[in-house]
Protein backbone atom coordinates (compact mmCIF):
# COMPACT_ATOMS: atom_id res chain seq x y z
CA UNK A 1 0.00 0.00 0.00
CA UNK A 2 1.66 3.53 -0.69
CA UNK A 3 1.42 5.83 2.13
CA UNK A 4 0.40 9.28 1.90
CA UNK A 5 3.80 10.46 2.50
CA UNK A 6 5.02 8.47 -0.75
CA UNK A 7 2.50 10.15 -2.75
CA UNK A 8 3.14 13.04 -1.80
CA UNK A 9 6.69 12.56 -2.54
CA UNK A 10 5.80 11.13 -5.87
CA UNK A 11 3.60 13.77 -6.79
CA UNK A 12 5.92 16.20 -5.40
CA UNK A 13 8.53 15.75 -8.82
CA UNK A 14 7.28 18.02 -11.86
CA UNK A 15 8.23 17.29 -15.24
CA UNK A 16 8.57 19.47 -18.33
CA UNK A 17 5.14 19.79 -20.70
CA UNK A 18 5.46 17.26 -23.34
CA UNK A 19 3.95 18.89 -26.74
CA UNK A 20 1.40 16.30 -28.74
CA UNK A 21 -0.68 16.56 -32.07
CA UNK A 22 -3.51 14.91 -33.16
CA UNK A 23 -3.74 16.55 -36.56
CA UNK A 24 -3.16 14.11 -39.31
CA UNK A 25 0.04 14.30 -41.16
CA UNK A 26 1.00 17.63 -40.02
CA UNK A 27 1.19 16.38 -36.64
CA UNK A 28 4.79 15.81 -35.95
CA UNK A 29 5.99 19.49 -37.51
CA UNK A 30 3.27 20.85 -35.35
CA UNK A 31 4.76 19.41 -32.31
CA UNK A 32 8.57 20.39 -33.59
CA UNK A 33 8.02 23.96 -34.13
CA UNK A 34 5.95 23.92 -30.65
CA UNK A 35 9.01 22.43 -29.10
CA UNK A 36 11.59 24.67 -30.85
CA UNK A 37 9.40 27.99 -30.09
CA UNK A 38 9.16 26.89 -26.13
CA UNK A 39 13.06 26.27 -26.06
CA UNK A 40 13.52 29.54 -27.14
CA UNK A 41 10.46 31.62 -25.22
CA UNK A 42 10.09 29.67 -21.93
CA UNK A 43 12.58 26.39 -20.95
CA UNK A 44 14.85 28.83 -19.20
CA UNK A 45 12.31 30.15 -17.26
CA UNK A 46 10.32 27.09 -16.29
CA UNK A 47 13.60 25.23 -15.49
CA UNK A 48 14.29 28.13 -13.15
CA UNK A 49 10.45 27.87 -11.34
CA UNK A 50 10.73 23.45 -11.67
CA UNK A 51 14.04 23.42 -9.66
CA UNK A 52 12.30 25.91 -6.76
CA UNK A 53 8.61 24.07 -6.61
CA UNK A 54 10.51 20.55 -6.37
CA UNK A 55 12.80 22.28 -3.82
CA UNK A 56 9.57 22.89 -1.79
CA UNK A 57 7.76 20.03 -2.77
CA UNK A 58 10.67 17.81 -0.91
CA UNK A 59 10.50 19.98 2.10
CA UNK A 60 7.04 19.76 2.56
CA UNK A 61 6.45 15.91 1.99
CA UNK A 62 9.83 15.83 4.31
CA UNK A 63 8.21 18.25 7.09
CA UNK A 64 4.95 16.04 6.74
CA UNK A 65 7.11 12.79 6.93
CA UNK A 66 8.45 14.60 10.02
CA UNK A 67 4.88 15.24 11.20
CA UNK A 68 3.91 11.67 10.98
CA UNK A 69 6.89 10.42 12.58
CA UNK A 70 6.06 12.40 15.41
CA UNK A 71 2.28 11.52 15.89
CA UNK A 72 3.28 7.88 15.72
CA UNK A 73 5.73 8.87 18.58
CA UNK A 74 3.32 10.53 20.49
CA UNK A 75 0.80 7.25 19.77
CA UNK A 76 2.94 5.20 21.03
CA UNK A 77 3.70 6.70 24.49
CA UNK A 78 -0.24 7.48 24.49
CA UNK A 79 -0.44 3.76 24.45
CA UNK A 80 2.15 3.01 27.06
CA UNK A 81 0.61 5.13 29.37
CA UNK A 82 -3.24 3.36 28.59
CA UNK A 83 -1.63 0.20 28.98
CA UNK A 84 0.36 1.60 32.46
CA UNK A 85 -2.86 3.00 33.57
CA UNK A 86 -4.88 -0.20 32.86
CA UNK A 87 -2.37 -2.14 34.58
CA UNK A 88 -2.61 0.08 37.83
CA UNK A 89 -6.54 -0.05 37.38
CA UNK A 90 -5.87 -4.10 38.15
CA UNK A 91 -3.47 -3.49 40.84
CA UNK A 92 -6.47 -0.85 42.84
CA UNK A 93 -8.72 -4.14 41.97
CA UNK A 94 -6.38 -6.17 43.67
CA UNK A 95 -5.74 -3.77 46.47
CA UNK A 96 -9.15 -3.49 47.10
CA UNK A 97 -10.06 -7.21 47.48
CA UNK A 98 -7.25 -7.17 49.53
CA UNK A 99 -9.45 -4.19 52.19
CA UNK A 100 -12.64 -6.63 51.67
CA UNK A 101 -10.78 -9.46 52.96
CA UNK A 102 -9.01 -7.45 56.10
CA UNK A 103 -12.77 -5.82 56.66
CA UNK A 104 -13.70 -9.29 56.98
CA UNK A 105 -11.10 -10.45 59.40
CA UNK A 106 -11.34 -7.32 61.71
CA UNK A 107 -15.07 -8.43 61.49
CA UNK A 108 -14.39 -11.67 62.75
CA UNK A 109 -11.86 -11.03 65.10
CA UNK A 110 -14.27 -8.17 66.60
CA UNK A 111 -16.80 -10.63 67.46
CA UNK A 112 -14.43 -13.67 68.90
CA UNK A 113 -13.58 -10.68 71.29
CA UNK A 114 -16.96 -9.68 71.93
CA UNK A 115 -17.44 -13.73 72.91
CA UNK A 116 -14.54 -13.39 74.98
CA UNK B 1 -21.97 -16.01 55.69
CA UNK B 2 -22.67 -15.31 52.03
CA UNK B 3 -21.18 -13.00 49.92
CA UNK B 4 -22.46 -9.32 48.55
CA UNK B 5 -22.65 -9.03 45.01
CA UNK B 6 -23.60 -6.06 42.88
CA UNK B 7 -25.21 -7.36 39.87
CA UNK B 8 -25.35 -4.58 37.14
CA UNK B 9 -27.42 -5.71 33.98
CA UNK B 10 -30.39 -5.00 31.72
CA UNK B 11 -33.58 -6.37 32.47
CA UNK B 12 -36.80 -6.77 30.80
CA UNK B 13 -38.19 -4.81 29.62
CA UNK B 14 -35.77 -3.88 27.78
CA UNK B 15 -35.39 -5.62 24.61
CA UNK B 16 -32.46 -7.46 25.05
CA UNK B 17 -31.38 -11.10 24.69
CA UNK B 18 -29.12 -10.71 27.74
CA UNK B 19 -32.03 -9.21 29.95
CA UNK B 20 -33.92 -11.96 28.77
CA UNK B 21 -30.96 -14.31 30.03
CA UNK B 22 -29.98 -12.44 32.99
CA UNK B 23 -33.14 -11.78 34.48
CA UNK B 24 -33.75 -16.48 34.34
CA UNK B 25 -30.77 -16.56 36.19
CA UNK B 26 -31.14 -13.95 38.89
CA UNK B 27 -33.53 -16.34 41.07
CA UNK B 28 -30.88 -18.80 40.91
CA UNK B 29 -27.81 -16.95 41.55
CA UNK B 30 -29.97 -15.52 44.67
CA UNK B 31 -29.88 -18.88 46.05
CA UNK B 32 -25.95 -17.99 46.76
CA UNK B 33 -25.12 -14.72 47.17
CA UNK B 34 -26.89 -11.63 48.77
CA UNK B 35 -27.68 -9.48 45.59
CA UNK B 36 -28.49 -5.69 44.88
CA UNK B 37 -29.32 -4.72 41.52
CA UNK B 38 -27.78 -1.75 39.31
CA UNK B 39 -29.60 -0.86 36.08
CA UNK B 40 -29.82 1.74 34.14
CA UNK B 41 -33.08 2.99 35.32
CA UNK B 42 -34.58 1.61 38.03
CA UNK B 43 -38.03 3.13 37.31
CA UNK B 44 -37.93 1.75 34.01
CA UNK B 45 -37.58 -2.38 35.24
CA UNK B 46 -40.61 -4.40 36.17
CA UNK B 47 -42.22 -3.84 39.34
CA UNK B 48 -41.26 -7.90 40.35
CA UNK B 49 -37.59 -7.15 40.84
CA UNK B 50 -37.93 -4.13 43.45
CA UNK B 51 -39.89 -6.82 45.37
CA UNK B 52 -37.45 -9.35 45.35
CA UNK B 53 -33.80 -7.30 45.21
CA UNK B 54 -32.67 -3.66 46.53
CA UNK B 55 -32.50 -1.90 42.79
CA UNK B 56 -30.30 0.86 42.35
CA UNK B 57 -29.31 3.27 39.23
CA UNK B 58 -25.73 2.93 38.04
CA UNK B 59 -25.17 6.56 37.46
CA UNK B 60 -25.88 6.73 41.66
CA UNK B 61 -23.23 3.95 41.70
CA UNK B 62 -20.70 5.56 39.40
CA UNK B 63 -21.36 9.07 41.40
CA UNK B 64 -20.82 7.42 44.98
CA UNK B 65 -16.87 5.50 44.64
CA UNK B 66 -18.03 4.55 48.44
CA UNK B 67 -20.79 2.71 47.42
CA UNK B 68 -17.88 -0.22 45.81
CA UNK B 69 -17.09 -1.03 49.86
CA UNK B 70 -20.95 -2.49 50.49
CA UNK B 71 -19.96 -5.29 48.41
CA UNK B 72 -17.55 -8.33 48.18
CA UNK B 73 -17.77 -8.18 44.62
CA UNK B 74 -19.09 -6.72 41.43
CA UNK B 75 -20.93 -9.04 38.46
CA UNK B 76 -21.36 -7.39 35.06
CA UNK B 77 -23.39 -8.59 32.36
CA UNK B 78 -21.71 -7.06 29.17
CA UNK B 79 -22.76 -7.32 25.34
CA UNK B 80 -21.88 -5.40 22.67
CA UNK B 81 -25.18 -2.78 22.51
CA UNK B 82 -24.00 0.49 23.69
CA UNK B 83 -27.68 1.20 24.42
CA UNK B 84 -27.95 -1.29 26.94
CA UNK B 85 -24.20 -1.42 28.10
CA UNK B 86 -22.39 1.58 28.21
CA UNK B 87 -23.51 2.46 31.76
CA UNK B 88 -22.51 -1.39 32.60
CA UNK B 89 -19.39 -0.59 30.67
CA UNK B 90 -18.45 2.76 32.71
CA UNK B 91 -18.86 0.76 36.08
CA UNK B 92 -16.74 -1.79 35.21
CA UNK B 93 -13.87 0.48 34.40
CA UNK B 94 -14.83 2.20 36.95
CA UNK B 95 -15.08 -0.52 39.69
CA UNK B 96 -13.75 -4.01 38.38
CA UNK B 97 -15.31 -7.00 38.99
CA UNK B 98 -16.36 -9.73 37.29
CA UNK B 99 -17.99 -9.70 33.53
CA UNK B 100 -19.69 -12.22 32.29
CA UNK B 101 -18.77 -11.51 28.23
CA UNK B 102 -22.04 -12.86 26.34
CA UNK B 103 -20.14 -11.33 22.97
CA UNK B 104 -16.57 -11.32 22.98
CA UNK B 105 -16.73 -9.10 19.69
CA UNK B 106 -17.21 -5.58 21.26
CA UNK B 107 -16.15 -3.88 18.30
CA UNK B 108 -19.65 -2.57 17.52
CA UNK B 109 -19.81 -1.29 21.18
CA UNK B 110 -16.86 0.22 21.10
CA UNK B 111 -17.95 2.11 17.58
CA UNK B 112 -21.26 3.20 18.27
CA UNK B 113 -20.63 4.56 22.09
CA UNK B 114 -22.69 7.24 23.12
CA UNK B 115 -19.60 9.91 24.31
CA UNK B 116 -20.39 13.22 23.34
CA UNK B 117 -17.85 14.67 20.60
CA UNK B 118 -15.48 11.87 21.29
CA UNK B 119 -16.32 8.97 20.00
CA UNK B 120 -13.51 8.54 16.76
CA UNK B 121 -10.83 9.18 19.68
CA UNK B 122 -12.39 6.80 22.54
CA UNK B 123 -12.57 4.29 19.32
CA UNK B 124 -8.75 4.92 18.44
CA UNK B 125 -7.41 4.74 21.74
CA UNK B 126 -9.20 1.44 22.40
CA UNK B 127 -7.65 0.10 18.99
CA UNK B 128 -4.52 1.31 20.13
CA UNK B 129 -4.87 -0.38 23.48
CA UNK B 130 -5.25 -3.79 22.15
CA UNK B 131 -3.28 -3.69 19.15
CA UNK B 132 -0.71 -0.96 18.93
CA UNK B 133 -0.32 1.99 16.67
CA UNK B 134 -1.43 -0.93 13.90
CA UNK B 135 -4.37 -0.57 15.59
CA UNK B 136 -4.82 2.74 15.35
CA UNK B 137 -3.68 3.07 11.84
CA UNK B 138 -6.71 0.46 11.01
CA UNK B 139 -9.44 2.65 13.50
CA UNK B 140 -8.30 5.37 11.10
CA UNK B 141 -9.31 3.39 8.04
CA UNK B 142 -12.43 1.64 9.97
CA UNK B 143 -13.74 5.30 10.85
CA UNK B 144 -13.30 6.15 7.30
CA UNK B 145 -14.95 3.14 5.37
CA UNK B 146 -17.33 1.27 7.09
CA UNK B 147 -16.78 -1.92 5.13
CA UNK B 148 -13.31 -2.35 6.89
CA UNK B 149 -14.74 -3.24 10.33
CA UNK B 150 -13.67 -6.55 10.88
CA UNK B 151 -15.04 -7.80 14.51
CA UNK B 152 -13.68 -11.34 14.20
CA UNK B 153 -9.94 -9.10 13.51
CA UNK B 154 -10.44 -6.87 16.09
CA UNK B 155 -12.80 -8.09 19.05
CA UNK B 156 -11.33 -5.89 21.75
CA UNK B 157 -11.74 -7.64 24.91
CA UNK B 158 -8.29 -6.30 25.53
CA UNK B 159 -8.89 -3.76 28.48
CA UNK B 160 -11.90 -5.81 30.23
CA UNK B 161 -9.76 -9.51 30.29
CA UNK B 162 -6.94 -7.00 31.85
CA UNK B 163 -8.74 -5.14 34.91
CA UNK B 164 -11.49 -7.71 35.73
CA UNK B 165 -10.78 -10.24 38.64
CA UNK B 166 -12.58 -12.38 35.90
CA UNK B 167 -14.39 -13.28 32.73
CA UNK B 168 -17.36 -15.61 32.54
CA UNK B 169 -17.91 -16.85 28.75
CA UNK B 170 -20.36 -18.88 27.42
CA UNK B 171 -17.98 -21.41 25.28
CA UNK B 172 -14.56 -23.39 25.57
CA UNK B 173 -12.89 -21.20 21.73
CA UNK B 174 -14.65 -17.83 23.33
CA UNK B 175 -12.08 -18.81 26.20
CA UNK B 176 -9.59 -19.96 24.21
CA UNK B 177 -9.61 -16.75 21.98
CA UNK B 178 -9.27 -14.28 24.64
CA UNK B 179 -6.41 -16.46 26.63
CA UNK B 180 -4.51 -16.22 23.27
CA UNK B 181 -4.53 -12.45 23.32
CA UNK B 182 -4.56 -12.05 27.17
CA UNK B 183 -2.65 -14.94 28.74
CA UNK B 184 -2.99 -13.77 32.10
CA UNK B 185 -6.77 -13.59 32.35
CA UNK B 186 -8.99 -15.86 34.62
CA UNK B 187 -11.43 -17.00 32.33
CA UNK B 188 -14.58 -19.86 32.67
CA UNK B 189 -16.72 -21.44 29.86
CA UNK B 190 -19.94 -21.84 31.55
CA UNK B 191 -22.37 -22.73 29.07
CA UNK B 192 -25.72 -20.86 28.05
CA UNK B 193 -28.00 -22.76 30.32
CA UNK B 194 -32.02 -23.19 29.19
CA UNK B 195 -35.11 -23.71 30.74
CA UNK B 196 -36.56 -27.28 29.52
CA UNK B 197 -40.58 -28.16 29.80
CA UNK B 198 -41.16 -31.48 30.63
CA UNK B 199 -44.14 -31.17 28.07
CA UNK B 200 -45.03 -28.83 25.39
CA UNK B 201 -46.46 -25.77 26.85
CA UNK B 202 -49.81 -24.97 25.80
CA UNK B 203 -49.40 -22.45 23.15
CA UNK B 204 -51.86 -21.18 20.46
CA UNK B 205 -50.53 -22.10 17.14
CA UNK B 206 -49.07 -19.08 15.02
CA UNK B 207 -51.53 -18.93 11.63
CA UNK B 208 -48.97 -19.47 9.24
CA UNK B 209 -47.91 -23.07 11.16
CA UNK B 210 -51.96 -24.04 11.14
CA UNK B 211 -51.77 -23.42 7.46
CA UNK B 212 -48.88 -25.69 6.85
CA UNK B 213 -50.00 -29.32 4.96
CA UNK B 214 -50.68 -32.20 7.56
CA UNK B 215 -47.40 -34.26 7.33
CA UNK B 216 -45.59 -32.01 5.91
CA UNK B 217 -41.98 -30.90 7.92
CA UNK B 218 -41.41 -27.47 9.25
CA UNK B 219 -37.77 -26.35 9.47
CA UNK B 220 -36.50 -22.91 10.95
CA UNK B 221 -34.43 -20.67 11.79
CA UNK B 222 -34.71 -18.11 14.90
CA UNK B 223 -33.30 -14.97 15.76
CA UNK B 224 -31.94 -11.63 14.08
CA UNK B 225 -31.83 -12.91 9.82
CA UNK B 226 -28.49 -11.79 8.73
CA UNK B 227 -26.12 -13.32 5.54
CA UNK B 228 -23.89 -14.25 8.63
CA UNK B 229 -26.52 -17.11 8.80
CA UNK B 230 -26.18 -18.42 5.74
CA UNK B 231 -29.92 -18.29 5.27
CA UNK B 232 -29.01 -18.73 1.54
CA UNK B 233 -27.22 -21.84 1.73
CA UNK B 234 -30.33 -22.79 3.51
CA UNK B 235 -32.68 -21.68 0.71
CA UNK B 236 -30.94 -23.61 -1.74
CA UNK B 237 -31.34 -26.85 0.06
CA UNK B 238 -35.12 -26.33 0.55
CA UNK B 239 -35.04 -25.37 -2.87
CA UNK B 240 -33.53 -28.77 -4.04
CA UNK B 241 -35.63 -31.00 -1.74
CA UNK B 242 -38.73 -29.16 -2.97
CA UNK B 243 -38.01 -29.43 -6.00
CA UNK B 244 -37.36 -33.38 -5.28
CA UNK B 245 -41.30 -32.88 -3.80
CA UNK B 246 -40.13 -33.35 -0.24
CA UNK B 247 -42.73 -31.81 2.07
CA UNK B 248 -40.47 -28.99 3.34
CA UNK B 249 -41.47 -25.78 4.54
CA UNK B 250 -38.94 -22.80 6.28
CA UNK B 251 -39.62 -20.21 8.48
CA UNK B 252 -37.75 -17.42 9.59
CA UNK B 253 -38.68 -16.44 13.03
CA UNK B 254 -37.31 -12.76 13.61
CA UNK B 255 -36.38 -9.80 11.66
CA UNK B 256 -34.08 -9.14 8.69
CA UNK B 257 -31.10 -7.19 9.24
CA UNK B 258 -31.30 -3.84 7.54
CA UNK B 259 -30.72 -3.86 3.52
CA UNK B 260 -31.11 -7.90 3.55
CA UNK B 261 -33.33 -8.16 0.49
CA UNK B 262 -34.09 -12.16 1.36
CA UNK B 263 -37.38 -11.87 -0.61
CA UNK B 264 -35.62 -11.29 -3.82
CA UNK B 265 -34.03 -14.43 -3.34
CA UNK B 266 -36.55 -16.05 -2.46
CA UNK B 267 -38.45 -15.23 -5.56
CA UNK B 268 -35.44 -16.30 -7.50
CA UNK B 269 -35.77 -19.55 -5.92
CA UNK B 270 -39.23 -20.12 -6.36
CA UNK B 271 -40.10 -20.35 -3.13
CA UNK B 272 -42.99 -18.22 -2.29
CA UNK B 273 -44.95 -20.69 -0.89
CA UNK B 274 -42.41 -22.54 1.26
CA UNK B 275 -41.13 -20.34 2.61
CA UNK B 276 -42.31 -17.54 5.66
CA UNK B 277 -40.89 -14.37 7.54
CA UNK B 278 -42.38 -13.49 10.53
CA UNK B 279 -40.89 -10.41 11.26
CA UNK B 280 -40.45 -9.19 14.96
CA UNK B 281 -42.76 -11.74 17.37
CA UNK B 282 -43.80 -11.25 21.13
CA UNK B 283 -41.89 -14.03 23.46
CA UNK B 284 -45.33 -16.03 23.27
CA UNK B 285 -44.94 -16.43 19.20
CA UNK B 286 -41.73 -17.13 19.41
CA UNK B 287 -42.27 -20.07 21.96
CA UNK B 288 -44.64 -21.47 19.96
CA UNK B 289 -42.97 -21.69 17.20
CA UNK B 290 -40.07 -23.12 18.81
CA UNK B 291 -41.85 -25.94 20.39
CA UNK B 292 -44.26 -26.55 16.87
CA UNK B 293 -41.90 -26.77 14.38
CA UNK B 294 -40.40 -30.17 13.42
CA UNK B 295 -36.80 -29.03 12.76
CA UNK B 296 -34.67 -26.14 13.94
CA UNK B 297 -31.21 -24.69 12.23
CA UNK B 298 -28.86 -22.32 12.83
CA UNK B 299 -25.70 -22.07 10.56
CA UNK B 300 -22.72 -19.02 11.28
CA UNK B 301 -20.44 -17.83 8.90
CA UNK B 302 -17.02 -18.82 10.29
CA UNK B 303 -14.71 -17.56 11.74
CA UNK B 304 -16.78 -16.25 14.51
CA UNK B 305 -16.12 -14.96 17.83
CA UNK B 306 -16.89 -18.48 19.34
CA UNK B 307 -20.16 -17.42 20.92
CA UNK B 308 -22.98 -19.77 21.67
CA UNK B 309 -26.33 -18.81 20.06
CA UNK B 310 -29.52 -18.56 22.40
CA UNK B 311 -31.51 -19.58 20.06
CA UNK B 312 -29.76 -22.70 19.43
CA UNK B 313 -30.12 -23.63 23.17
CA UNK B 314 -33.66 -23.03 23.62
CA UNK B 315 -34.34 -25.39 20.42
CA UNK B 316 -32.15 -28.26 22.53
CA UNK B 317 -34.24 -27.25 25.59
CA UNK B 318 -37.47 -27.62 23.57
CA UNK B 319 -36.75 -31.05 22.22
CA UNK B 320 -36.04 -30.01 18.38
CA UNK B 321 -33.39 -32.02 15.83
CA UNK B 322 -31.24 -28.96 15.74
CA UNK B 323 -28.28 -28.57 12.57
CA UNK B 324 -25.36 -25.71 13.25
CA UNK B 325 -22.36 -25.13 11.49
CA UNK B 326 -19.94 -27.20 12.10
CA UNK B 327 -17.39 -24.50 14.07
CA UNK B 328 -16.52 -22.45 16.74
CA UNK B 329 -18.85 -22.73 20.06
CA UNK B 330 -21.62 -24.95 18.21
CA UNK B 331 -18.76 -27.31 17.42
CA UNK B 332 -18.54 -27.90 21.05
CA UNK B 333 -22.17 -29.65 21.06
CA UNK B 334 -22.22 -33.30 21.41
CA UNK B 335 -22.53 -34.94 17.83
CA UNK B 336 -25.41 -37.31 19.38
CA UNK B 337 -27.38 -33.93 20.08
CA UNK B 338 -26.81 -31.62 17.03
CA UNK B 339 -26.06 -32.25 13.28
CA UNK B 340 -23.39 -30.27 12.62
CA UNK B 341 -22.86 -29.02 8.87
CA UNK B 342 -18.84 -28.18 7.77
CA UNK B 343 -18.66 -25.18 6.02
CA UNK B 344 -16.83 -26.00 2.49
CA UNK B 345 -18.15 -25.94 -1.20
CA UNK B 346 -20.48 -28.66 -0.48
CA UNK B 347 -22.27 -27.49 2.29
CA UNK B 348 -25.55 -27.38 0.30
CA UNK B 349 -25.62 -30.89 -0.73
CA UNK B 350 -24.30 -31.78 3.49
CA UNK B 351 -27.71 -30.06 4.11
CA UNK B 352 -29.79 -31.80 1.40
CA UNK B 353 -28.32 -35.09 3.09
CA UNK B 354 -29.03 -34.17 6.75
CA UNK B 355 -32.58 -32.45 6.03
CA UNK B 356 -33.92 -35.05 3.61
CA UNK B 357 -33.18 -37.76 6.40
CA UNK B 358 -34.84 -36.11 8.98
CA UNK B 359 -37.84 -35.53 6.60
CA UNK B 360 -37.83 -39.02 5.28
CA UNK B 361 -37.18 -40.72 9.10
CA UNK B 362 -39.39 -39.39 11.75
CA UNK B 363 -37.86 -42.28 14.19
CA UNK B 364 -34.47 -39.82 13.61
CA UNK B 365 -36.18 -36.23 14.23
CA UNK B 366 -37.43 -38.51 17.39
CA UNK B 367 -34.27 -39.45 18.82
CA UNK B 368 -32.28 -36.49 17.77
CA UNK B 369 -34.98 -34.29 19.84
CA UNK B 370 -34.91 -36.75 22.62
CA UNK B 371 -31.35 -36.50 22.41
CA UNK B 372 -31.11 -32.51 22.65
CA UNK B 373 -33.58 -32.44 25.69
CA UNK B 374 -31.69 -34.44 27.77
CA UNK B 375 -28.53 -32.72 27.40
CA UNK B 376 -30.30 -29.61 28.09
CA UNK B 377 -31.83 -30.82 31.04
CA UNK B 378 -28.60 -32.46 32.19
CA UNK B 379 -26.22 -29.74 31.48
CA UNK B 380 -27.87 -26.33 30.96
CA UNK B 381 -30.28 -26.64 33.50
CA UNK B 382 -30.27 -22.68 35.23
CA UNK B 383 -29.48 -24.49 39.17
CA UNK B 384 -26.01 -26.20 37.79
CA UNK B 385 -25.46 -23.27 35.42
CA UNK B 386 -25.80 -20.73 38.35
CA UNK B 387 -23.61 -23.32 40.34
CA UNK B 388 -20.94 -22.91 38.21
CA UNK B 389 -21.23 -19.25 38.53
CA UNK B 390 -21.40 -19.74 42.15
CA UNK B 391 -17.84 -21.59 42.27
CA UNK B 392 -16.13 -19.50 39.85
CA UNK B 393 -17.16 -16.07 41.63
CA UNK B 394 -15.84 -17.92 44.67
CA UNK B 395 -12.34 -18.59 43.58
CA UNK B 396 -12.34 -15.31 42.07
CA UNK B 397 -12.64 -13.58 45.91
CA UNK B 398 -9.47 -14.02 47.92
CA UNK B 399 -11.35 -13.96 51.38
CA UNK B 400 -13.63 -17.75 49.70
CA UNK B 401 -10.43 -19.43 48.79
Amino acid sequence: MVSDIDQLTVKGVLREHRFESHTPVLGPIIVRLRVAWYNVAARWGDQAIISQQMAYNQAVAQHSAELDRQVAEHDQRLILADRDLTNLSRTVVELTQQVIELRHRVKELQAAQTKT
Amino acid sequence: MSLAIAYFTPLPPQRSGIADYSAALLPYLAEHFTIELYVDDPAQIEPLWAQRFPVYSIADFLACPAWRWRYDLCLYHMGNQPLYHEQIYRALMQEPGIVVLHEIGLLGFYLHRPIEGASPAAFAREMGYAYGLAGIQAARAMLSDASARDTTAYPLFQRIARVSQGLIVHTRAARAQILQEAPQARVMAIPLAAHTAAKTPAVEKPDWLASVPAGAVVLASFGYIAPSKRIESVLRAVAQLCDADMPLYYVLVGEPVEHYDLTSIIRQLGLEDRVHITGFVDSATFEAYLHLIDVGINLRTGPTGGEMSAGVVRLLAAGRPTIVSDIGGFAELPSQVVIKIGQDTEEVDRLVAALRQLITDPAARAAYGAAAQRYAEHELAFSRIAAQYAAFIRECCPSER
